[in-house]
């Protein structure tokens, strides 16, 4: 997996590892932008370049064994590569990405995974990561879950 | 939450699916099942399959990333053709084994010889370029030493197997 330096269009090799006690204290607000530390009972997940500690997106998932399902609880990029002025690109894809191999290597029966957009995003995420609509929720499932998992190996 | 002077683009990399009560997530559950239901109809045989094959590339590919070993060899052959064929038989006949020897090898009762391994990397590679998924046919060479190792170390009670030494193994394979 890799993410972009938009500066320079090189691929930067990245690993999305589970979250350890003691980045906890790292995860503020202020860069995450939501309280991390309640998401300590679900599957949180950190991206960070292949060798170092800097932590640059996160995913908290929630298996959902009943459904073969795995909805993405929560999800942040760090607030300096989100929006237009970005350092580096691809980051919550990478993490989308990898909840959709999760669930394909989890669940052998009609893996899926979801999440719930924001109204003014719904479309965004149908188009940029194979999304259908499934009430207030998004989800993909066969073979859109394994170009989602492609298209971000 | 923090939400002052957050722009819509922003939200694109910002996901929170958190439901406020049981009833919501009910609700949601719900409409996703019969959402799932419309696309599980339209769903056919190939498409599973793919999907299938493409799960079982994964699971390799990590067996192939540690040292440790969550299933042997033969799980993982087994799944594979049975996967493919009907019997057993067909796929012994298209790889030029006759069927006693691919029924012991893939119900684990005879460990699989390089041999064997050689012919299902070379299908397999046939195979998944057809479906169009990237495979690192080399994995199978991993499994199979990684486990023969597990069983000699198993045996003989030493250590820890090292990735390291089946590396070095894989490398005097011809490289993909």
């Amino acid at each position: 997996m890799y993410i972009i330096d938009t500066d320079t269009n090189k691929k930067i090799e990245i690993e999305i590892v589970p979250v350890d006690n003691q980045d906890y204290h790292k995860l503020t607000i202020e860069r995450y932008f939501f309280n991390w530390k309640e998401e300590e009972n679900f599957n949180v997940y950190k991206l960070i370049i292949k060798g170092q500690n800097d932590i640059f997106g996160l995913v908290s998932l929630d298996f959902i064994d009943s459904e073969s399902r795995i909805e993405i609880r929560l999800l942040a990029v760090g607030a300096e590569n989100r929006g237009r002025h970005k350092k580096y690109d691809r980051i919550a894809g990478c993490l989308i990405g990898f909840a959709a191999r999760k669930a394909i290597m989890t669940y052998s029966n009609f893996p899926c995974i979801s999440l719930v957009p924001k109204t003014e995003l719904r479309e965004y995420y149908k188009k940029t990561y194979y999304m259908t609509d499934g009430g207030k929720s998004v989800f993909t499932e066969g073979i859109n879950l394994i170009k989602l998992s492609i298209d971000y190996a | 939450m923090h939400k002052e002077k957050i722009n819509i683009e922003d939200f694109k990399e910002l996901v929170d699916s958190r439901k406020k009560s049981k009833d919501e997530k009910n609700a949601d559950s719900l409409a996703l099942l019969n959402a799932r239901r419309e696309s599980f109809e339209n769903s056919n045989s190939a498409d599973q399959m793919v999907m299938h094959l493409y799960r079982l590339k994964l699971m390799l590919e990590e067996e192939a990333k540690t040292e440790e070993l969550t299933s042997k060899f033969h799980t993982y052959s087994s799944t594979y053709v049975d996967l493919l064929y009907k019997t057993r038989k067909s796929f012994a006949s298209d790889i030029g084994f006759s069927e006693t020897q691919v029924s012991l090898i893939l119900s684990g009762r005879r460990p699989a010889t390089e041999e064997f391994v050689s012919k299902i990397r070379t299908h397999s590679s046939k195979i998944y370029q057809k479906i169009n998924i990237d495979f690192n046919s080399l994995n199978w060479f991993t499994v199979y030493h990684l486990d023969k190792m597990h069983d000699y170390l198993n045996t003989h009670k030493k250590d820890k197997v090292s990735l390291k030494n089946i590396n070095n193994i894989i490398m005097l394979y011809d490289v993909k």
